[in-house]
Protein backbone atom coordinates (compact mmCIF):
# COMPACT_ATOMS: atom_id res chain seq x y z
CA UNK A 1 0.00 0.00 0.00
CA UNK A 2 1.26 3.28 0.97
CA UNK A 3 4.44 1.93 3.20
CA UNK A 4 6.23 5.45 2.77
CA UNK A 5 4.08 7.85 3.66
CA UNK A 6 2.97 5.71 6.61
CA UNK A 7 6.65 5.31 7.31
CA UNK A 8 7.10 8.33 9.71
CA UNK A 9 4.10 7.33 11.71
CA UNK A 10 6.37 4.32 12.14
CA UNK A 11 9.32 6.05 12.97
CA UNK A 12 7.53 8.30 15.80
CA UNK A 13 9.42 9.00 18.87
CA UNK A 14 10.34 5.71 19.29
CA UNK A 15 12.77 4.09 22.24
CA UNK A 16 13.96 0.39 22.05
CA UNK A 17 15.00 -1.69 24.96
CA UNK A 18 16.37 -4.81 25.21
CA UNK A 19 16.74 -6.81 28.67
CA UNK A 20 17.78 -9.97 29.60
CA UNK A 21 14.94 -10.72 31.42
CA UNK A 22 12.21 -12.94 30.59
CA UNK A 23 8.57 -11.13 29.58
CA UNK A 24 6.91 -12.19 33.06
CA UNK A 25 9.25 -10.68 34.74
CA UNK A 26 9.25 -7.55 32.72
CA UNK A 27 5.55 -7.38 32.56
CA UNK A 28 5.41 -7.92 36.11
CA UNK A 29 7.65 -4.67 36.49
CA UNK A 30 4.45 -2.65 34.59
CA UNK A 31 1.97 -4.08 35.89
CA UNK A 32 2.90 -4.45 39.63
CA UNK A 33 2.98 -1.05 41.66
CA UNK A 34 5.17 -1.59 43.81
CA UNK A 35 7.99 -2.66 40.91
CA UNK A 36 6.43 0.13 38.95
CA UNK A 37 7.34 2.70 41.21
CA UNK A 38 10.97 1.35 42.09
CA UNK A 39 11.99 2.21 38.39
CA UNK A 40 9.89 4.46 36.50
CA UNK A 41 10.70 8.48 36.79
CA UNK A 42 12.47 10.97 36.26
CA UNK A 43 16.17 11.38 37.80
CA UNK A 44 16.63 12.90 41.11
CA UNK A 45 12.96 12.13 41.69
CA UNK A 46 11.26 9.86 44.10
CA UNK A 47 8.13 8.20 42.74
CA UNK A 48 5.13 7.94 45.27
CA UNK A 49 2.77 6.21 43.93
CA UNK A 50 -1.04 7.44 45.34
CA UNK A 51 -3.10 5.00 42.85
CA UNK A 52 -2.28 2.35 40.54
CA UNK A 53 -5.11 0.85 38.79
CA UNK A 54 -3.36 -1.12 35.78
CA UNK A 55 -6.36 -1.98 33.47
CA UNK A 56 -7.86 -0.18 30.61
CA UNK A 57 -10.02 3.35 31.79
CA UNK A 58 -7.77 2.95 34.97
CA UNK A 59 -5.26 5.56 36.47
CA UNK A 60 -1.53 5.66 38.31
CA UNK A 61 -1.46 9.16 40.01
CA UNK A 62 1.39 9.66 41.65
CA UNK A 63 3.51 12.39 42.97
CA UNK A 64 7.31 13.07 41.66
CA UNK A 65 9.44 14.50 45.14
CA UNK A 66 12.90 16.20 44.64
CA UNK A 67 14.74 18.15 47.47
CA UNK A 68 13.67 21.37 47.88
CA UNK A 69 11.09 21.45 45.09
CA UNK A 70 7.10 21.39 45.92
CA UNK A 71 6.17 17.81 44.53
CA UNK A 72 4.64 17.31 40.78
CA UNK A 73 1.67 15.27 40.37
CA UNK A 74 1.37 13.36 37.25
CA UNK A 75 -1.32 10.50 35.98
CA UNK A 76 -1.10 7.81 33.30
CA UNK A 77 -4.95 6.84 31.95
CA UNK A 78 -4.59 3.40 31.01
CA UNK A 79 -6.38 2.90 27.68
CA UNK A 80 -5.55 -0.46 26.60
CA UNK A 81 -3.78 -3.09 28.49
CA UNK A 82 -2.95 -6.12 26.51
CA UNK A 83 -1.23 -8.88 28.93
CA UNK A 84 2.66 -9.56 28.06
CA UNK A 85 2.33 -7.56 24.49
CA UNK A 86 1.28 -4.28 25.02
CA UNK A 87 0.06 -1.13 27.01
CA UNK A 88 -1.11 2.00 25.88
CA UNK A 89 -1.64 5.25 27.76
CA UNK A 90 -2.23 9.21 28.17
CA UNK A 91 0.19 10.54 30.45
CA UNK A 92 -0.05 14.10 31.52
CA UNK A 93 0.79 16.30 34.86
CA UNK A 94 -2.11 16.46 37.09
CA UNK A 95 -3.27 17.88 40.47
CA UNK A 96 -3.78 16.25 43.91
CA UNK A 97 -6.89 14.92 43.01
CA UNK A 98 -5.86 13.21 39.37
CA UNK A 99 -7.48 15.71 37.71
CA UNK A 100 -5.24 16.70 34.20
CA UNK A 101 -2.84 19.76 34.85
CA UNK A 102 -0.56 21.74 32.87
CA UNK A 103 3.24 20.91 33.32
CA UNK A 104 4.35 22.94 36.65
CA UNK A 105 7.53 23.84 34.82
CA UNK A 106 6.59 24.87 31.62
CA UNK A 107 4.06 25.52 29.90
CA UNK A 108 5.39 24.10 26.86
CA UNK A 109 4.42 20.80 26.91
CA UNK A 110 2.27 19.26 25.24
CA UNK A 111 -0.97 18.41 27.68
CA UNK A 112 -1.07 14.48 27.27
CA UNK A 113 0.97 12.70 25.26
CA UNK A 114 -0.10 9.21 23.77
CA UNK A 115 2.43 6.62 25.06
CA UNK A 116 2.71 2.60 23.99
CA UNK A 117 4.60 0.13 24.32
CA UNK A 118 5.33 -3.00 22.99
CA UNK A 119 6.70 -6.07 24.14
CA UNK A 120 8.39 -8.90 22.19
CA UNK A 121 10.63 -12.09 24.00
CA UNK A 122 13.12 -14.27 22.17
CA UNK A 123 15.41 -16.81 23.97
CA UNK A 124 15.10 -15.28 27.52
CA UNK A 125 15.54 -11.38 26.50
CA UNK A 126 12.73 -8.99 25.91
CA UNK A 127 11.97 -6.35 23.81
CA UNK A 128 10.34 -3.44 24.96
CA UNK A 129 9.37 -0.55 22.01
CA UNK A 130 7.82 2.50 23.27
CA UNK A 131 6.11 4.92 21.01
CA UNK A 132 4.97 8.39 22.36
CA UNK A 133 3.36 11.24 20.50
CA UNK A 134 1.07 14.31 21.93
CA UNK A 135 -2.40 13.55 21.89
CA UNK A 136 -4.95 15.32 20.07
CA UNK A 137 -2.85 17.19 17.44
CA UNK A 138 -3.52 17.89 14.24
CA UNK A 139 -2.41 15.16 11.71
CA UNK A 140 -0.15 17.34 10.11
CA UNK A 141 1.74 18.13 13.91
CA UNK A 142 2.32 14.39 14.22
CA UNK A 143 3.46 14.09 11.12
CA UNK A 144 6.33 16.66 11.65
CA UNK A 145 6.62 15.45 15.53
CA UNK A 146 7.23 12.14 14.26
CA UNK A 147 9.78 13.14 12.08
CA UNK A 148 11.76 15.20 14.71
CA UNK A 149 11.49 12.46 17.05
CA UNK A 150 12.46 9.85 14.78
CA UNK A 151 15.79 12.02 14.64
CA UNK A 152 16.22 12.19 18.42
CA UNK A 153 16.76 16.07 17.67
CA UNK A 154 16.71 18.51 16.27
CA UNK A 155 20.61 18.80 15.95
CA UNK A 156 20.33 14.97 13.68
CA UNK A 157 17.08 16.03 11.64
CA UNK A 158 17.11 17.22 8.39
CA UNK A 159 20.37 16.46 7.03
CA UNK A 160 22.59 19.27 6.74
CA UNK A 161 20.07 21.99 6.46
CA UNK A 162 19.13 21.34 10.08
CA UNK A 163 22.35 20.64 11.65
CA UNK A 164 23.29 24.49 10.17
CA UNK A 165 19.97 25.36 11.92
CA UNK A 166 20.67 23.69 15.04
CA UNK A 167 24.39 24.84 15.53
CA UNK A 168 22.63 28.51 15.54
CA UNK A 169 20.51 28.02 17.80
CA UNK A 170 22.68 26.86 20.35
CA UNK A 171 24.75 30.15 19.94
CA UNK A 172 20.96 32.03 20.03
CA UNK A 173 19.72 30.16 23.14
CA UNK A 174 22.06 28.13 24.59
CA UNK A 175 23.34 29.93 27.09
CA UNK B 1 -1.50 32.75 22.92
CA UNK B 2 -1.03 29.88 25.77
CA UNK B 3 2.26 28.02 25.05
CA UNK B 4 0.67 25.19 24.36
CA UNK B 5 -1.00 26.76 21.52
CA UNK B 6 2.42 27.94 20.79
CA UNK B 7 3.95 24.65 20.66
CA UNK B 8 1.07 23.58 18.22
CA UNK B 9 1.60 26.42 15.94
CA UNK B 10 5.65 25.47 15.66
CA UNK B 11 4.81 21.69 15.00
CA UNK B 12 2.60 22.62 12.44
CA UNK B 13 5.05 25.53 11.03
CA UNK B 14 7.65 23.00 10.79
CA UNK B 15 5.67 20.64 9.02
CA UNK B 16 6.17 21.73 6.05
CA UNK B 17 9.55 21.59 3.56
CA UNK B 18 9.69 24.86 2.24
CA UNK B 19 8.90 27.04 5.79
CA UNK B 20 11.81 24.71 6.77
CA UNK B 21 13.87 25.85 3.65
CA UNK B 22 12.85 29.53 4.64
CA UNK B 23 14.06 28.83 8.15
CA UNK B 24 17.69 27.24 7.31
CA UNK B 25 18.22 30.55 4.63
CA UNK B 26 17.50 33.11 7.27
CA UNK B 27 19.96 31.09 9.39
CA UNK B 28 22.59 32.79 7.38
CA UNK B 29 21.11 36.20 8.07
CA UNK B 30 17.98 38.44 7.73
CA UNK B 31 15.99 38.64 4.51
CA UNK B 32 13.38 40.70 2.44
CA UNK B 33 10.63 38.63 1.11
CA UNK B 34 11.96 39.26 -2.37
CA UNK B 35 15.25 38.10 -1.06
CA UNK B 36 13.37 34.75 -0.40
CA UNK B 37 11.24 34.80 -3.47
CA UNK B 38 14.00 34.06 -6.13
CA UNK B 39 15.48 30.82 -4.42
CA UNK B 40 12.11 28.99 -4.08
CA UNK B 41 10.93 29.98 -7.25
CA UNK B 42 7.73 30.51 -5.90
CA UNK B 43 5.27 33.34 -6.09
CA UNK B 44 5.47 36.22 -3.40
CA UNK B 45 2.11 35.74 -2.29
CA UNK B 46 2.87 31.78 -1.46
CA UNK B 47 6.30 32.93 0.14
CA UNK B 48 3.87 35.50 2.10
CA UNK B 49 1.78 32.59 3.76
CA UNK B 50 4.25 30.91 4.72
CA UNK B 51 5.66 33.68 6.27
CA UNK B 52 2.74 34.47 8.27
CA UNK B 53 2.73 30.98 9.51
CA UNK B 54 5.78 31.13 10.82
CA UNK B 55 5.55 34.66 12.17
CA UNK B 56 2.71 33.04 13.98
CA UNK B 57 4.32 30.33 15.68
CA UNK B 58 7.09 32.89 16.91
CA UNK B 59 9.50 31.68 14.76
CA UNK B 60 10.01 34.94 12.85
CA UNK B 61 9.83 38.41 13.02
CA UNK B 62 9.33 41.27 10.83
CA UNK B 63 11.38 44.24 10.87
CA UNK B 64 10.02 47.75 10.83
CA UNK B 65 11.53 49.44 7.37
CA UNK B 66 8.20 49.87 5.89
CA UNK B 67 9.28 48.79 2.40
CA UNK B 68 11.26 46.19 3.05
CA UNK B 69 10.55 44.77 6.22
CA UNK B 70 13.09 41.97 6.59
CA UNK B 71 12.75 38.62 8.00
CA UNK B 72 14.39 37.20 10.66
CA UNK B 73 14.88 33.74 12.50
CA UNK B 74 13.43 33.53 16.11
CA UNK B 75 14.80 30.80 17.30
CA UNK B 76 13.41 30.40 20.80
CA UNK B 77 10.09 28.40 20.17
CA UNK B 78 12.45 26.02 17.97
CA UNK B 79 14.90 25.21 21.29
CA UNK B 80 11.79 24.90 23.40
CA UNK B 81 10.32 22.03 20.81
CA UNK B 82 13.51 20.81 21.15
CA UNK B 83 14.05 20.57 24.58
CA UNK B 84 10.62 19.34 25.31
CA UNK B 85 10.76 16.27 22.79
CA UNK B 86 15.05 15.72 24.58
CA UNK B 87 13.32 15.75 28.59
CA UNK B 88 10.71 13.57 27.31
CA UNK B 89 13.37 10.56 26.29
CA UNK B 90 15.63 10.95 28.88
CA UNK B 91 13.32 10.36 31.07
CA UNK B 92 12.41 6.67 29.27
CA UNK B 93 16.17 6.27 28.95
CA UNK B 94 16.64 6.90 33.10
CA UNK B 95 13.83 5.01 33.96
CA UNK B 96 14.60 1.83 31.36
CA UNK B 97 18.31 1.83 32.94
CA UNK B 98 16.39 1.45 36.25
CA UNK B 99 14.07 -1.03 35.22
CA UNK B 100 17.50 -2.86 34.00
CA UNK B 101 19.25 -2.50 36.85
CA UNK B 102 16.37 -3.96 38.95
CA UNK B 103 15.91 -6.87 36.75
CA UNK B 104 19.39 -7.43 36.38
CA UNK B 105 20.22 -7.65 40.30
CA UNK B 106 17.01 -9.10 41.54
CA UNK B 107 16.57 -13.00 42.01
CA UNK B 108 14.18 -14.02 40.05
CA UNK B 109 10.60 -14.11 41.01
CA UNK B 110 9.67 -16.75 38.91
CA UNK B 111 9.12 -20.11 39.87
CA UNK B 112 11.45 -21.81 36.54
CA UNK B 113 14.95 -21.10 36.82
CA UNK B 114 15.48 -22.03 33.41
CA UNK B 115 17.64 -20.98 30.43
CA UNK B 116 20.31 -19.21 32.55
CA UNK B 117 22.27 -18.62 29.60
CA UNK B 118 22.32 -14.76 30.47
CA UNK B 119 24.06 -15.26 34.14
CA UNK B 120 26.84 -13.24 32.66
CA UNK B 121 26.41 -9.24 32.81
Amino acid sequence: MDASSKKATNSSFEIRRVLTAPLDRVWKAWSEREQFAKWWGPKGCSVEVSLLEFRAGGFFHYAMRSVNAPAMWGRFNYREIVPQERIVWLNSFANEKCGIARAPFSELCPLEIENSVVFAEQDGTTTMTLHAEPFGASAEEVRYFAELCSAGSLEQGYGGTFDQLAGHLRQLVGS
Amino acid sequence: MTSQAQLDHVFGALADATRRAILSRLVQGEATVNELVEPFGLKQPTISKHLKVLERAGLVSRGRAAQFRPVRLNAAPLADADKWIGSYRRLWEDSFDRLDALLGSKQPTTKSRKGKQNGRK
